[in-house]
């Protein structure tokens, strides 16, 4: 669903992305680990068409991102660590905005209410103004938009980074319910934690490369931990799925 | 899709605590503006009427007395003030609406240099015109700086073009809706605008009133427009709302303020108009040493004389069977008519240049166009004033030649002795006069209307290449 294949981006002196190959299937939930200046935002900056790659291709359903913007786009959506709306609209307002302004014409308000309510939103929250909202709740539009819109796919770059526990659970189980459904899901993120979590695979990123790849149900939370750090300090060598297993043994 | 956009940009504008304080204060201002300048056209016209109904009276009324002396007892015209004048007082004030007619003199009145002088570079009275021209732009200013910008720096920007929003509907909706913005301020303003004219000027409207009414509205929504689109363009270049702000308020300063009072320096020292003393020097001393090599006022007079006996086939005066006396008083009178075409003429000619540069610098200020062609509409610029001072010239000119034909006539041999009655008076050449027509309004506006026009084009062509690429670098970081 998701593809990047050696996707390439250089900034001047830096080199943000260095030949990327990724696939995240649909009713996947792939994490994207890594510190500060990895190369996760410009990853999902490429798969949004906000910045041309200097080499490869990220492609959304078979759409390369670069020849057709407005499709790709329509197919997927975007939540960033503070999700932006419209001060002045409400959140079933915001979220009919969005939606129509995906290509997807105009729905009924009770659908949207619908959805509002399956991201747990209710009636009168939706209905107030988003300039009261918290931050958990605004992330939970965003989450909206994604059901509203039908999306194939969904990016996310750090997504829960400050919020409480509580909405950053609430926030993950609504993210497997949709993955539950069919949708891709790529997650940028720097808490291993939530990765662990939610993932079903986490990849993780140095300088602009996916180091490595493991799958989260076959590799317990310290050997993840242990081994991310590892990678940090740049003395791992990429794992293979055996040696997973040995580090989970 | 764009008709979301512009939905959406509507709600959120009306919901605007900002927007509705300023729209607020924009209508009263209007509203007051309207009413004053409805006060003042009425009382103007009021005053005008009961001083032309009292100026007949003592005209006709004046007894016997030689024609050429009531010829210095002259008469008054006055330029009837259009019902637009309440949008638009225009050079009114400046210029004036009366002029004195009478023998000998062509009296100052709009044409008085020194008053001309700050005629072109007016500025600051509360008309309608003035909030129009001055508050329209910086209210579609603050209305539009953070279409883009502030969408931008809040990230909903991005937001929307990662749904897979079009940044030509964006920029079409935003347009389209923050044009319902303004509309909601501006027709309910020209509603009441319209209603006051009904209940105002039940009478004497005057037929093509209402198209130049609605012209007029439409140059003023141009105008907003231009403004529109040009803050769209910047609000979709600039990466931060203050950016944006700060440049739109530049802009505005630069082309309502700046370029206006630029302009009428660089005209005034390119083509100064000439001071009351040196225009009126110039006048009196053509007048006593004549134009070109016409000699002086003996040679001129000498002249005439032995034309005229020529004409008759005598030898002196005496034997003319018309009035010498008269015919001579004709004759200064043409001279002197000649001495004004050419002095009025010169003086035109330097309005007509300064003009030009207005012309000129309305390029880099649409409310220079604006200006005049709201004025020329209203019936209260430049040109409907030439209009009417030639008007009252051209019949001043017959009025005193009737006097003298009178005298000629009639006065045979008594010359300054001759006494005419009301008969005479009666029988004067009334001042009849009619404002020019829409169809020479728009012709002699025509160079201002095409500048307007071209600020509209240009402002939505470099608009609408700015928000095309919206979805451009700003957006990824
Ligand atoms: N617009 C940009 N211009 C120049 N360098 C950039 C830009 N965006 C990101 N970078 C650089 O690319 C690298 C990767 O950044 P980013 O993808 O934002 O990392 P992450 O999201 O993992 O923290 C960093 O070194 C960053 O400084
Ligand atoms: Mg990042």
């Amino acid at each position: 669903m998701l593809e990047a294949r050696t996707l390439t981006k250089r900034f001047d002196q830096t080199l943000a992305l260095d030949e990327l190959d990724l696939t995240v299937e649909a009713g996947e939930i792939f994490c994207l680990l890594g510190a500060n200046g990895a190369g996760k935002t410009t990853t999902i900056n490429l798969f949004l068409g906000f910045l041309e790659p200097t080499a490869g291709t990220a492609s959304i359903d078979g759409l390369v991102v670069g020849d057709n913007p407005l499709e790709a786009k329509r197919k997927v959506a975007y939540i960033p660590e503070q999700v932006n709306l419209y001060r002045n609209l409400s959140g079933l307002e915001n979220l009919a905005y969005f939606t129509a302004l995906a290509g997807h014409g105009e729905r009924s308000d009770s659908d949207l209410l619908e959805v509002l309510d399956k991201v747990g939103l209710d009636r009168s929250a939706a209905e107030r103004r988003v300039g009261t909202y918290s931050k958990g709740m605004r992330q939970k539009v965003g989450i909206a938009i994604a059901i509203a819109k039908d999306a194939k796919a969904l990016l996310l770059d750090e997504p829960t980074s400050g919020l409480d526990p509580k909405a950053s659970n609430e926030f993950s189980v609504l993210l497997g319910d949709l993955a539950g459904r069919g949708v891709a899901v790529l997650m940028a993120t720097h808490d291993l934690f939530r990765a662990k979590e939610v993932g079903h695979r986490v990849g993780i990123m140095r300088s602009g490369r996916l180091v490595d790849t493991l799958s989260t149900d076959t590799i317990a939370h310290q050997d993840l931990e242990s081994l991310y750090l590892r990678h940090m300090h740049g003395d791992a060598s990429p794992s293979s799925t055996s040696d997973l297993e040995v580090a989970a043994s | 899709m764009i008709t979301t956009v512009a939905k959406k940009e509507l709600t959120e504008t009306l919901r605007d605590g900002r927007f509705r304080w300023m729209a607020g204060v924009l209508v009263v201002l209007l509203l007051a503006a309207l009413l004053t300048g409805m006060a003042s056209v009425r009382e103007t016209r009021n005053a005008v009427a009961a001083a032309e109904a009292a100026e007949g009276e003592t005209w006709v009324g004046q007894g016997e007395r030689n024609p050429h002396s009531a010829a210095h007892f002259g008469r008054f015209a006055f330029k009837p003030t259009p019902p637009l004048a309440y949008v638009d007082r225009g050079l009114d004030p400046y210029l004036g609406g009366t002029v004195w007619l009478e023998a000998h003199w062509q009296n100052p009145f709009g044409l008085r240099p020194a008053e001309d002088r700050t005629a072109l570079q007016r500025f600051g009275d509360l008309s309608a015109g003035f909030v129009l021209q001055l508050l329209i732009p910086l209210f579609v200013i603050l209305l539009a700086f953070g279409a883009f910008a502030g969408e931008r720096e809040n990230g909903t920007l991005r937001q929307l073009l990662a749904a897979g929003a079009r940044p030509s509907a964006l920029a079409g909706g935003k347009a389209l809706g923050l044009t319902a913005a303004l509309s909601l301020v501006l027709v309910p303003a020209a509603v009441c605008a319209a209603v006051l004219y009904t209940v105002g000027f039940a009478q004497g409207g005057g037929g093509d009133q209402v198209l130049r009414g609605a012209l007029l509205a439409g140059v003023y929504l141009a105008y907003g427009l231009a403004f529109l689109a040009i803050s769209l363009a910047v609000s979709a270049w600039a990466k931060t709302a203050r950016t944006a702000i700060t440049v739109l308020l530049c802009f505005w300063v630069t082309t309502t303020l700046l370029v206006p009072r630029m302009a009428t320096d660089l005209a005034e020292r390119l083509h100064p108009t000439p001071t009351p003393a040196e225009f009126y020097a110039g006048i009196a001393e053509a007048t006593s040493n004549g134009l070109g090599d016409d000699g002086n006022s003996a040679e001129r007079s000498a002249r005439l004389q032995q034309q005229v006996l020529d004409e008759y086939g005598v030898d002196t005066v005496e034997e003319l069977p018309v009035d010498f006396a008269a015919i001579s008083l004709q004759g200064s009178e043409e001279y002197s008519n000649k001495i004004y075409d050419h002095f009025f003429g010169e003086l035109w000619t330097t309005y007509m240049a300064q003009e030009r540069i207005h012309r000129f610098a309305s390029l880099a200020s649409p409310l220079l166009a604006v200006r005049s062609i709201s004025m020329d509409l209203a019936g209260t610029g430049l040109e409907g004033h030439r209009h009417f001072a030639n008007a009252a010239e051209t019949h001043r000119r017959e009025f005193v030649k009737y006097l003298n034909d009178d005298m000629r006539d009639n006065g045979v041999g008594q010359s300054f002795s001759y006494m005419a009655d009301r008969e005479v008076w009666a029988a004067a050449p009334p001042f009849e006069y009619e404002p020019p027509g829409i169809d020479t309004v728009l012709e002699t506006g025509s160079n201002a209307l095409t500048v307007l026009i071209l600020w509209v084009i240009g402002s939505t062509l470099v608009s609408w290449n700015f928000c095309r690429r919206v979805a451009g670098a700003g957006v990824a970081s």
